[in-house]
């Protein structure tokens, strides 16, 4: 199981990234790693381990968008369709696969370098589990003001993290 | 991205879709719009793996997800063999590309890795110190459900297919959680139950402890209580002490008390849990989901009453007949006791308890139905200074054996002429009819009220136990 501990992080979040909510995604990356491990006959030494269950994963996501009853695991039926269309033809949810100790250190390092009341706003939505209706309340602003506020949030943290990994070799 | 900023009404779309909080038109909006500009594609995914990444980093539970992954592995304990295999082979894989980025830039990197350690010290810190994680005892589980027993971790994602865990949160709730499980931790206070069966116990400090399902929320209102979700959204919760509010959409706060219990679902009013099989280990109750179904004795017990507001349980108690069990679910004491001087008769001991309600001893038309799920023998201990009710004298046999519940209270209505015994205690006489049911089925009771003398009796005490094969074929 160590090397579930080691990969999971990045699996659950490309399995996100596809389209798929929160608990969802969870679901399916823990089913990849149960198909990856009965098709393991299958499984070409040598190769890149990552690639192969992220491929698992993605086959495991387009099975819940064709399941009636599971749609209801997506973030938008018509959004999961587009992300997988266009991942398909480019393979560019890629791009947030590899090495997730790296991308959570980077993660780490780049919420230190946020403003104090951006962190803040980290602080309550991810570490409070606060809802965003429920912060505009007490900031006297909109759900959408902040709805919008933590997307831009996540923007400059994806940036800051693809800097920092580019920075790092490798 | 298309150079045209987009637009705030597609800003605002996206930025909901992230939080799982989509408007309708939200889907077809965003859709159409990553299908013109793939540039905007990117930017979501980057969005919907920040948010993986950021949920992680609040909850890190890689260990629990290891559990859930090995718990969902077939005979996964059993193929040890084949584990060790996958790890190493994996782990080949692996290590070539590490080793490969370690030799070469190690001596470059060592400097940068010490100082990124402070700066990533420093977050992290900052982070923790600020942050209510969720951390978990596991204090007993049985060996497949993955979690380490005896050890502290932070859990997020709870899941394993067979077994049973004992968890304890830093608040002091305790949750004895039976497979086939799976549930998320939001925080200390706040549990998202999506398939399972629970006891929770939440102790001083866990006042407010919630238990989130798909068909509404059980909020705890300093209590002990056991609930179950199932995968179809079926939801039902019994109090064990104190109380609960189950809170539901598009319905008024419901709230229950010691002996009470609902089942209900999303959008449905919530419906009497008739009864509950429940254990008890040192004094303390809790819902017996050890037996699997087939196994058991009693099914269910059912009664005619529709009372508004009736969420009374009738709990069925395995194994718990003996001397000083509590006799009615509606109160405490009385208990079942032998005569003085006699010994608890051995015919009864260790049968399935019924505990009925003392309140109903004077409804004439009252029905009780017992759902047999074995062949069984039922025992129905009557107050012996009241007449045999019809249905009684029809469908049982009357015992040697005898019983007494006790002590009552003086202002008890059905003392009236019982004389306290030194000790200042008053106990109720009863005597042991018996009946066999050969076969599974239903076997109905009714009242124990006649109307053939003045005074109410007491509410009549129920046993059943398993029919022994031999008796059986003497049928």
């Amino acid at each position: 199981m160590e090397q579930v501990r080691r990969e999971q992080a990045g699996l659950r979040a490309f399995v996100r990234s596809l389209g798929l909510r929160p608990d969802a995604a969870d679901d399916v990356a823990q089913e990849a790693f149960v198909v990856a491990f009965e098709k393991l006959a299958v499984f070409e030494r040598g190769t890149n381990f990552g690639a192969w269950l992220r491929t698992i994963a993605r086959f495991l996501v387009s099975k819940e968008r064709r399941r009636e009853e599971r749609r209801q695991r997506l973030i938008g039926d018509f959004v999961a369709g587009a992300l997988a269309d266009e991942t398909q033809a480019t393979g560019s949810a890629d791009a947030w696969a590899g090495e997730a100790p790296e991308r959570a250190d980077a993660l780490r390092h780049c919420l230190g370098t946020l403003p104090g009341h951006s962190r803040r706003l980290v602080q309550q939505r991810y570490f409070e589990n606060v809802p965003p209706a429920v912060i505009a309340s007490q900031q006297g602003r909109t759900a959408n003001d902040v709805r919008q506020a933590l997307f831009r949030l996540r923007a400059v943290l994806h940036d800051c993290i693809r800097r920092r990994l580019a920075e790092q070799p490798l | 991205m298309n150079q045209d900023p987009i637009s705030p009404e597609l800003h605002a779309a996206l930025a909901r879709l992230v939080e799982g909080e989509a408007e309708p038109a939200d889907d077809t909006l965003v859709a159409t719009a990553l299908r013109a500009d793939p540039a905007l594609c990117a930017a979501l995914r980057s969005q919907l793996a920040l948010d993986a990444l950021l949920r992680q980093a609040a909850e890190p539970d890689a260990q629990a997800f290891a559990g859930a992954v090995a718990a969902r592995l077939p005979a996964a304990a059993a193929a040890a063999s084949q584990e060790d295999a996958f790890v190493q082979r994996v782990g080949a894989a692996l290590a070539s590309r590490r080793a490969l980025a370690k030799m070469s830039l190690w001596r470059w990197l060592r400097p940068l890795a010490a100082a990124t350690a402070v700066v990533m010290l420093t977050a992290v810190g900052w982070f923790r110190l600020q942050t209510p994680s969720v951390v978990v005892e596991v204090e007993g589980t049985s060996p497949n459900t993955g979690l380490p027993i005896g050890q502290r971790v932070a859990l997020r994602h709870i899941q394993f297919a067979q077994g049973t865990a004992r968890l304890r949160l830093e608040s002091g709730v305790v949750m004895d959680c039976t497979a086939p499980f799976e549930a998320r931790l939001e925080n200390h206070a706040r549990l998202r139950l999506v398939e399972g069966r629970l006891n929770v116990d939440v102790g001083e400090r866990g006042f407010g402890f919630t238990v989130v399902m798909v068909a509404g929320e059980v909020v705890d209102l300093g209590t002990a209580f056991g609930v179950e979700a199932t995968r179809d959204g079926g939801a039902s919760v019994a109090v064990l002490s104190g109380k609960v509010e189950v809170k539901q959409s598009h319905q008024a706060a419901l709230s229950l008390v010691e002996g009470e219990g609902v089942r209900f679902r999303r959008q449905q009013a919530p419906q009497r849990l008739q009864s509950v099989r429940l254990e008890e280990r040192g004094g303390i109750a809790r819902l017996d989901w050890s037996a699997p179904a087939g196994a058991a004795l009693v099914g269910d017990v059912m009664d005619n009453l529709t009372l508004p507001g009736l969420n009374r349980y009738y709990a069925i108690i395995s194994g718990g007949m003996r001397s000083g069990a509590t006799a009615f679910a509606d109160r405490v004491p009385p208990r079942w006791l032998p005569d003085p001087g006699e010994a608890f008769p051995a015919e009864l001991k260790g049968g399935d308890l019924v505990q009925t309600f003392h309140e109903q001893r004077q409804t004439p038309d009252f029905r009780l139905r017992l759902q047999l799920l074995r062949p069984a023998v039922i025992y129905v201990l009557h107050d012996s200074r009241h007449a045999t009710p019809e249905w009684l004298a029809r469908d049982f046999v009357k015992t040697q054996m005898r019983l007494r519940s006790g002590p009552w209270p003086k202002s008890a209505p059905i003392t009236v002429g019982l004389e306290p015994l030194s000790n200042g205690q008053i106990y109720v006489s009863y005597e042991v009819w018996r009946c066999e049911q050969p076969a599974p089925g239903a076997l109905a009771l009714g009242s124990p009220f006649t109307h053939r003398r003045s005074g109410l009796p007491s509410m009549y005490g129920l046993v059943v136990k398993p029919l022994e094969p031999s008796s059986v074929f003497k049928q």
